[in-house]
């Protein structure tokens, strides 16, 4: 156990799953970082340095780079899973996947059912999501809604290096296509991790805080904010269970359940558009199977319909901050009581 | 000379290759070329019209950076013609 990365997690799984099966192998733009390339550029692990060091050791057969050909490498990617391997591919932002859609809803997540079961397709495509890096509307998005919504694919929004490192082994080692969600804001945040190989079985949400008041579901880096809006609340007695589902698909609607069996109320927080999104999804199920336990109406803290915008004075205003989730927090706990006296 | 940006230093890229395409393959010369070998344009023309072109550029940089910041309200602007 050591403090790491959540980039160094992504990195240690890699190279253990590697390791560990010679049939994992890992493509996509820039994936082999500069091996060969003179001075501090030799291997540096392409622009956000994650893949750094793998060509080193497993070689170009199993370390290949790609030209910036989505709907080739990822219908490559594909057909490799089909026909034996457990690829990897890196579709460095989820914002490009629209080139690629045939591959992965059409194809990939649809082998098995179309062959009757006969396919197997072991696939990752790990990807990053997300506002905040003044990149504008074409490099920002939240899109793990989206996949959510095709039966036939797994979803990963790992939220600390433990999650990530743990989430990638589990995604690596199973059967189904999974897309995988990292937050490049949260590359170089640091935590306890394990050195050594451990998996986190999909649909097992973690509780990270417990309290009575009200229920926070958040999702990816808005784990971190609901953390901290918990805290703040709790100085003033309103005590939050926070619960980071890990998985979309499959999303563990139980401890979702239960914990709002035991506050009566909730708040869900998702970085995305509000339409058809994790947190709308979240508040339906809520609403058809704890509509008894409710206390207060479900309460929703997304980002607003628009595009992410370029200015970061309107970026900043965009993504859900702190603030919003425990104004949200204070408004259902007040609500209910106002409920309670009618 | 072409200095790739230090998020994608293009190490994957072969020895002089973007620089050969610059030399060689640059659509701007190509153009220039073809419409003062065919006599379309001249080239004080062409430099006329790179010189509104780069003041163009300055004078909407100027706009812009001396403009107010977007107010909240700019959120939405913009994302539909009519919603």
């Amino acid at each position: 156990m050591s403090n790491k990365s959540y980039r160094q997690a992504i990195n240690e799984a890699l190279f253990q799953e590697m390791r560990r099966d010679p049939t994992v192998v890992v493509f996509g733009e820039d994936v082999v970082g500069g091996a060969g390339a003179p001075g501090e550029q030799d291997a540096w692990g392409g622009p956000l340095g994650v893949t750094k060091g793998l060509v080193g050791e497993f070689g170009e057969q199993r370390v290949l780079d790609t030209p910036i050909s989505e709907s080739a490498f990822i219908g490559a990617a594909a057909g490799a899973a089909a026909t034996g391997l457990r690829p990897i591919v890196d579709l460095m932002f989820v914002d490009f996947m629209g080139v690629c859609f045939d591959q992965i809803f059409n194809q990939a997540a649809k082998f098995r059912y179309m062959f009757g079961g006969k396919a197997r397709t072991p696939m990752v495509i790990r990807t990053m999501y997300g506002a905040g890096l003044r990149a504008a509307s074409q490099h920002s998005q939240c899109l793990y809604s989206l996949f959510t919504h095709i039966p036939g694919l797994k979803v990963a929004v790992p939220s600390s290096p433990y999650d990530v490192k743990g989430l990638l082994i589990e995604s690596i080692r199973d059967d189904d296509p999974v897309i995988f969600f990292e937050n490049r804001l949260m590359y170089d945040d640091e935590d306890e991790v394990p050195d050594e190989s451990y998996t986190i079985p999909f649909g097992e949400a973690n509780v990270t805080r417990e309290g009575e008041h009200v229920t926070i579901v958040a999702i990816g880096r808005m784990v971190h904010l609901a953390n901290q809006a918990a805290d703040k609340a709790a100085k003033d007695g309103i005590h939050c269970t926070v619960v980071d589902p890990r998985t979309t698909s499959p999303l563990d609607e139980d401890t979702i359940l239960e914990a709002v069996e035991e506050t009566g109320r909730i708040v869900i927080v998702d970085e995305s558009h509000p339409r058809c999104s994790m947190a709308s999804d979240i508040a339906a199920m809520v609403g058809q199977h704890a509509f008894e336990a409710l206390q207060a109406p479900i309460k929703i803290v997304t980002a607003p319909h628009t595009p992410v915008p370029f200015s970061p004075v309107l970026e900043d205003q965009y993504i859900p901050d702190c603030d919003q989730i425990e104004a949200a927090v204070r408004q259902v706990y007040e609500r209910s009581k106002q409920m309670s006296h009618a | 000379m072409f200095y790739p940006r230090r998020s994608d230093r293009q190490t994957y890229r072969g020895t002089n290759e973007a620089e050969n395409l610059r030399r060689h393959r640059d659509c701007l010369k190509i153009f220039r070329d073809r419409v003062t070998r065919d006599n379309l344009l001249d080239e004080s023309q062409l430099d006329e019209l790179e010189v509104e072109a780069r003041q163009l550029i300055d004078e909407a940089v100027d706009e812009a950076v001396s403009a107010p910041m977007p107010s909240e309200s700019d959120l939405s602007t913009d994302v539909y013609v009519s919603y």
